[in-house]
């Protein structure tokens, strides 16, 4: 065990490991963007989802069960179908990420909707806000917190998982995972997994930054108190 | 004036909530609609403002079906105060009472303003503008969610069980203001409670529902309390229809006896020779601080040395109900009459109210 963390630590030790077209460096932007990307594409599908669900109260049985079936369905399955129609390019990765990410984004949006005060949105109407401007006057700012929650849940995933890019030759961190099983390498699967869990937590510490500047000023006042 | 036409409302689930309804709500007045849970008194309320549409029927406001009307800009005309005050958290108490105010395009100087007008009417420090919902005491809010409603000056106010979910003592305080502001502003409120105290101390009119959505009785507070319906209403009005009755008048025509009264600076030896009973105590600015009786004043010192029984002060706008409870409470059975300043103006007796209590009797009991 040891002597396995010894290696892993010269593995990232080796100055060479870092830069060129397969260093660290690279592998770090392949990853940041097969995330990113996935992320961004799937909170613009999923948000709108969630929001509507909540909105209407109409689908709240689909929303919650969403997160399990998201759970149960086999990411590499998905890679594979995406690839017999496709070919050999990005399209599996991120199409696996995207419905990977989406509903774990969409419950969360739900519930952050559905936590909205049955009072705060029967007085939203009956001051005569119209259903837009309750939408995103009220219910939007008062669900930031669970909304965000969600987000940061998927990417958290998303970023594990977009590992598999390397399953069909392509880059990120999931390069020296498979590289490194392929060669008998333990240390430099080691180090891929290390990468790719403090870029997860990196990018998780990022967005509860963002979660916190995008929560109302009101809103997290409120929770402090009843925290205490 | 809004008024009902034979209106229905069932729910999905089969229940009706409001039955065959015809009913018209005078303009500038408060009108109470009261009964136990489930009989369609908030349907009904909410119905005006088509937070619920009706099933059949016709609801009109000021002669116009409200159906015609775009749902928002209705409910932009009609004040909307709900229990839990309904305020939005995440916006400080000035946003919150401006949000009528911005939704009808009005400039920021105006709205500015406005916000500050209400604060002043509804009794809070203009500092709390910048406060959030949560950091305000229940009373607090529920008096933001007054000025909030009342911010585009609106003809209407529905109050859907406003004071439902604050302590007694500030419902009383809260019911109080209320009435002031109405004597101000003169506005059409349809008021929502189960509490038929509450009924006969807001209502200018009191309409009366059974459950299944059957309205019993529409009339004002006396015809109510000295003509029930039936035995339903007579049921829902109490054991204590009669006393009820003398909270609707009040003791402005009772006449004023002069009392002596001694100032708690009095040396005790002084204050016994006042008088050789109870004598009324009262501060040295002439606010009634209660009675005394001479045989238990301490050895020496001051008359605010001994322990008095309280009496409060009643003034001319306190009810009959309010005077005979003083007059029992009172060791000397009287009550103790103040001005509008609260300085003590005299006494009344039980006789006195009784006379007062039985010629508003002969007025309202007509047969």
């Amino acid at each position: 065990m040891g002597e396995l963390i010894a290696e892993v630590l010269r593995w990232f030790a080796d100055g060479t490991r870092w830069s060129g077209p397969e260093g660290v460096v690279q592998r770090l932007f392949e990853h940041l963007q097969y995330s990113l990307l996935s992320t961004v594409v799937a909170v613009l599908i999923a948000l709108p989802i969630g929001l509507l669900i909540g909105h209407t109260g109409k689908g709240a049985f689909f929303a919650i069960n969403l997160a399990s079936f998201g759970r149960a369905l086999p990411t590499v399955g998905v890679v594979i179908l995406v690839f017999l129609v496709s070919g050999l390019n990005l399209w599996p990765v991120y199409v696996a990420l995207v419905v990977l990410a989406i509903p774990v984004i969409v419950t969360n949006t739900y519930a952050g909707m559905a936590a909205v005060d049955h009072d705060v949105r029967d007085a939203a109407r009956g001051t005569g806000l119209n259903g837009w401007q309750v939408l995103f006057q009220i219910e939007l700012p008062l669900a930031v917190p669970l909304i965000m929650n969600g987000v940061r849940l998927a990417v958290v995933q998303v970023v594990a998982t977009a590992t598999i890019a390397a399953y069909i030759s392509f880059g990120g961190f999931g390069r020296y995972v498979f590289d490194g099983f392929a060669q008998n390498d333990l240390a430099q699967v080691f180090g891929g997994a290390v990468l790719i869990a403090v870029l997860a937590i990196a990018l998780d510490l990022a967005l509860s930054g963002l979660q916190r500047a995008l929560t109302p000023r009101g809103l997290a006042l409120q929770r402090r108190r009843s925290n205490r | 004036m809004i008024s009902f036409e034979a209106v229905n409302k069932k729910f999905a689930d089969g229940t009706t909530a409001v039955r065959e309804l015809d009913m018209e709500i005078p303009e500038g007045q408060l009108t109470v609609l009261v009964g136990s849970s489930g009989c369609g008194k908030t349907t009904t309320l909410r119905m005006i403002n088509r937070m619920i549409d009706a099933t059949s029927g016709k609801v009109r406001v000021d002669g116009r079906d409200v159906r015609d009307v775009n749902a928002s800009t209705l409910r932009r005309n009609i004040g909307y105060v709900i229990q839990q005050s309904g305020l939005f958290p995440h916006r400080t108490i000035g946003d919150n009472i401006a949000t009528v105010p911005r939704l009808l395009g009005w400039d920021r100087k105006r709205v500015r303003d406005r916000v500050v007008e209400l604060l002043d009417t509804v009794g809070l420090a203009r500092d709390l503008a910048g406060k959030y919902p949560h950091q305000l005491s229940g009373g607090q809010q529920q008096r933001v969610g007054v000025a909030r409603a009342l911010a585009a000056d609106p003809p209407i106010l529905l109050m859907d069980e406003p004071f439902g979910a604050v302590d007694p003592v500030v419902r009383t305080l809260l019911q109080d203001e209320l009435l002031r502001l109405q004597d101000e502003l003169h506005k059409t409120i349809v008021f929502v409670t189960h509490d038929i105290d509450e009924a006969v101390k807001l209502g200018d009119r009191i309409a009366i529902f059974k459950t299944g959505g059957h309205l019993v009785q529409f009339s004002t507070p006396a015809e109510l309390l000295t003509h029930p319906a039936d035995d339903f209403v007579a049921d829902f009005l109490g054991a204590e229809r009669g006393l009820k009755l003398l909270s609707l008048t009040s003791l402005a025509d009772v006449p004023i006896e002069p009392v002596t009264t001694v100032t708690e600076s009095t040396s005790v030896a002084e204050a016994r020779r006042a008088g050789d009973g109870w004598i009324l105590a009262v501060t040295d600015n002439g606010r009634p601080r209660g009675w005394v009786h001479v045989d238990h004043l301490p050895a020496d010192g001051v008359l605010a040395d001994a322990e008095p029984i309280v009496a409060a002060g009643l003034t001319a706008n306190a009810s009959l109900l309010a005077a005979l409870d003083a007059t029992v409470s009172s060791p000397v059975g009287l009550a103790v009459r103040v001005d509008e300043d609260g300085c003590v103006a005299g006494v009344s007796s039980p006789q006195q109210i009784n006379e007062r209590a039985a010629r508003f009797r002969a007025e309202v009991l007509v047969p």
